[in-house]
């Protein structure tokens, strides 16, 4: 028995300022361990990795303008936020202020890093820093202290250092959402899987899902969507994005959820569905995997003590709330993973908005911390993939006991039924088990190729069980042969020499039933309006059958006879048209036996997969 | 009559989870062309290239990457029983 090890993933990453860099390198890490990405979400600096990674750009730039960036100045990346503009009335001892409110803000900062007495000192800095803000006036009316265009013009650069067409890569302006729909849509190659980037829009109050899924973002610059959903408020200004609707203006996505682990949840696959550009990939399983920072234990304290009771209230209402929601609304996936790296194995500064620090070595040492953490992470846990091996003995019983019990609901020999089990490996279809083949059989271990082909591939498509007369096909195939030129699709569109593996053999089947493997995890009712991929055959080889749950496969379970058709012992008894075959009560038997085997099989499949929590010594 | 259902029939008396689905190609004529509802290269070139995405994401690691063989400030983590 094979089963694949796919690590196909969604991959959410969290908020945290300058720990960006510690994300980065838990990213890299996790595509090291072979996870494939599906999907990306990510809010503030985790929006900032995920933009990178689905841009498709390589490591080694961003590695290298990222510390171009940091070697700039004395500053570190703090040369990425930009500076405080005083705009053309300012008053002119605002630049010399601009020092003072610098050294200021560093005394907030400071202040921050002591929790115990974080509302005194806080307070004190807070004071000073009115102080000196004041008489610079403009800076009050942008409403926030840096601009932050650096920071979007080098996401803006890098984004474009992705697989891109030329005319886009040096179009004037900022790269939209549109312009990589148009490239995806230009040449498959320039495919990217969704991006959700969160941010909140101050004017109505409300989070802002900015997806690349959705044409309405067409015109949003990619960049400053990123921008938008890093704006720490009061550090960086709000961000104007009036294409995002009415009023459109943005401030940090983490004022209201800093880890969308929930992005990725039932309405996503349901986007998916209705998806004209990946609905493909709606049914494919995967791996909720999200990085973070920050440790999820809580130390107690004395909140009778008032500095205390302050100090606990300031950190709930500050972001700590919030944080355990995401928290236990991510729990609430299933078959999900997360990394999470505490402070002080980050390897880089105390406080998370403390820039000036992150010179190259910094830099580099928080990505190579982020890296070592999540790779270890990884290591300890196996590596976790979708499927199991763990199971395998038990999976060949069910198909042992599948091949009896259809043999019988059928009314023919056991001989003359075998078992198939298909599973997803990457974009392909695996054989991974078999009952009751004989060894002469030349479609033993037939692999895919890819998600459509073959009536497997057809079921993994549709996400439908169907029922196939194989006789039938293989009388069209002797009466239409391939001409060269035509323009119909082979059979099934499976090549010539595949179909010949299965008709030219000796005792070759004459009936087939095939039923998805369904995840059991995200089992859910089926809609009948979802796009799904359907070979238009005539009924008398093929009909498929209504699925009343739907949800992500595993693969595709296959019953096959060789009896032949008409009436008399031994023999299928069954119509010969497919779509009438799919009425009989002997397939409806045989369905329900499948459809029992492959829940069995789908479960034990999915059983071992560890625990998503990590508790870190 | 009275609507009852005939003992000796064996066809199912519900359509439910007998009924081929409203997308059902039961409309071609038999003998008919074979081409699928969605054009299968279509799909097949966009699974190509969502693979052509994770291989060039995977390829590459950077000059930080798997070179990188520990940074002894990190305790190892632990996993938590499954409960």
């Amino acid at each position: 028995m094979r089963v694949p090890e796919s690590r196909d993933c969604v991959l959410v990453i969290q908020g945290g300022g300058v720990y960006a860099l510690s994300l980065l390198g838990q990213a890299r890490a996790v595509l090291d361990a072979g996870y494939r990405p599906r999907g990306f979400a990510g809010t503030s600096a985790g929006a900032i990795v995920a933009a990178l990674l689905w841009a498709n750009v390589s490591q080694r730039d961003i590695e290298r303008e990222l510390l171009q960036a940091a070697s700039a100045g004395p500053d570190g990346l703090a040369s990425l936020l930009g500076t405080v503009e005083l705009g053309e009335n300012a008053d002119p001892v605002g630049f010399e202020a601009l020092s003072r409110l610098a050294s200021a803000g560093t005394g907030l900062l400071g202040a921050l890093r002591t929790p115990g007495h974080i509302l005194f000192r806080a307070g004190r800095a807070f004071a000073s820093v009115i102080r000196l803000w004041c008489p610079v006036s403009g800076v009050i009316g942008r409403r926030g202290l840096y601009h932050g265009r650096p920071l979007t013009d080098l996401l803006d650069r890098l984004l474009r250092l992705g697989p891109l067409p030329d005319e886009i890569r040096h179009k004037n302006g900022l790269l939209t959402f549109g312009d990589f729909h148009a490239a995806a849509k230009s040449d498959s190659q320039f495919f990217r899987p969704p991006l959700f980037i969160t941010a909140t829009n101050l004017s109505s109050r409300r989070l802002e899902l900015i997806t690349s899924m959705d044409r309405a973002y067409d015109d949003v610059p990619v960049a400053s969507a990123v921008r938008a959903s890093a704006s720490v408020p009061g550090v960086f200004r709000p961000v104007d994005l009036p294409m995002c609707g009415p009023g459109g203006t943005f401030v940090d996505g983490g004022v209201i959820t800093n880890f969308p682990a929930w992005v990725f949840s039932r309405g996503f696959r349901e986007r998916l569905n209705h998806s004209e550009d990946c609905f493909e990939i709606a049914g494919l399983p995967w791996i909720r995997v999200g990085l973070r920072v920050g440790s999820a234990e809580r130390d107690m304290r004395d909140v009778r003590i008032p500095e205390s009771f302050w100090g606990s209230l300031f950190r709930m209402l500050t972001g700590d709330a919030r944080n355990q929601l995401d928290s236990l609304l991510a729990r609430d996936s299933s078959r999900s993973i997360t990394i999470r790296q505490p402070e002080p194995a980050c390897d880089g500064p105390a406080h998370w908005l403390d820039f000036p620090a992150l010179g190259p070595d910094l830099v580099k040492g928080m990505v190579r911390a982020g890296y070592s953490f999540a790779k270890r992470w990884l290591d300890l846990a196996g590596r976790p993939s979708i499927m199991s091996k763990a199971s395998e003995a038990e999976i060949r019983g069910v198909l042992d006991d599948l091949v009896t019990l259809c043999a019988a609901a059928l009314g023919v020999p056991r001989d003359s039924v075998r078992a198939s089990l298909h599973l997803v490996d990457d974009d392909t279809l695996v054989s991974a088990c078999e009952a009751n083949f004989r060894p002469t059989d030349t479609d033993r271990g037939l692999d895919m190729g890819d998600l459509v082909t073959g009536l497997t591939g057809q079921v993994f498509s549709s996400r439908l069980p169907h029922v196939c007369n194989l006789e039938a096909v293989a009388e069209h195939r002797r009466s239409h042969p391939a001409a060269d030129g035509s323009e119909d699709e082979p059979l099934f569109g499976m090549p010539e020499d595949m179909q010949a593996k299965v008709a030219d053999q000796p005792d070759p089947p004459t009936w087939l039933a095939a039923t998805p493997v369904r995840d059991p995890t995200e089992l859910r009712g089926a809609s009948p309006d979802e796009s799904r991929f359907l070979y238009e055959y005539p009924t008398v080889h093929s009909a498929p059958l209504p699925g009343h749950v739907d949800g992500p496969l595993f693969g595709v379970l296959g019953v096959h006879c060789r009896a032949p058709y008409g009436a008399g012992p031994g023999r299928l008894g069954l119509p010969a048209k497919a779509e009438e075959q799919a009425r009989d009560v002997r397939v409806k038997l045989v369905l329900g036996a499948m459809n029992d085997a492959s829940a069995l099989v789908a479960i034990l499949l999915s059983r071992h997969f560890p625990a998503d929590e990590v508790k870190l010594t | 009559m009275n609507g009852a259902p005939d003992p000796n029939d064996l066809r199912p008396h519900s359509s439910l989870g007998m009924t081929p689905p409203a997308f059902s190609s039961s409309a071609v004529p038999s003998g008919g062309t074979h081409r699928p509802m969605f054009p299968a290269d279509a799909v097949r070139e966009r699974l190509r290239g969502a693979r052509q995405f994770n291989d060039r994401l995977a390829a590459e690691p950077g000059s930080w990457g798997p070179e990188f063989t520990g940074n002894t400030r990190n305790e190892p983590p632990t996993l938590r029983t499954p409960t």
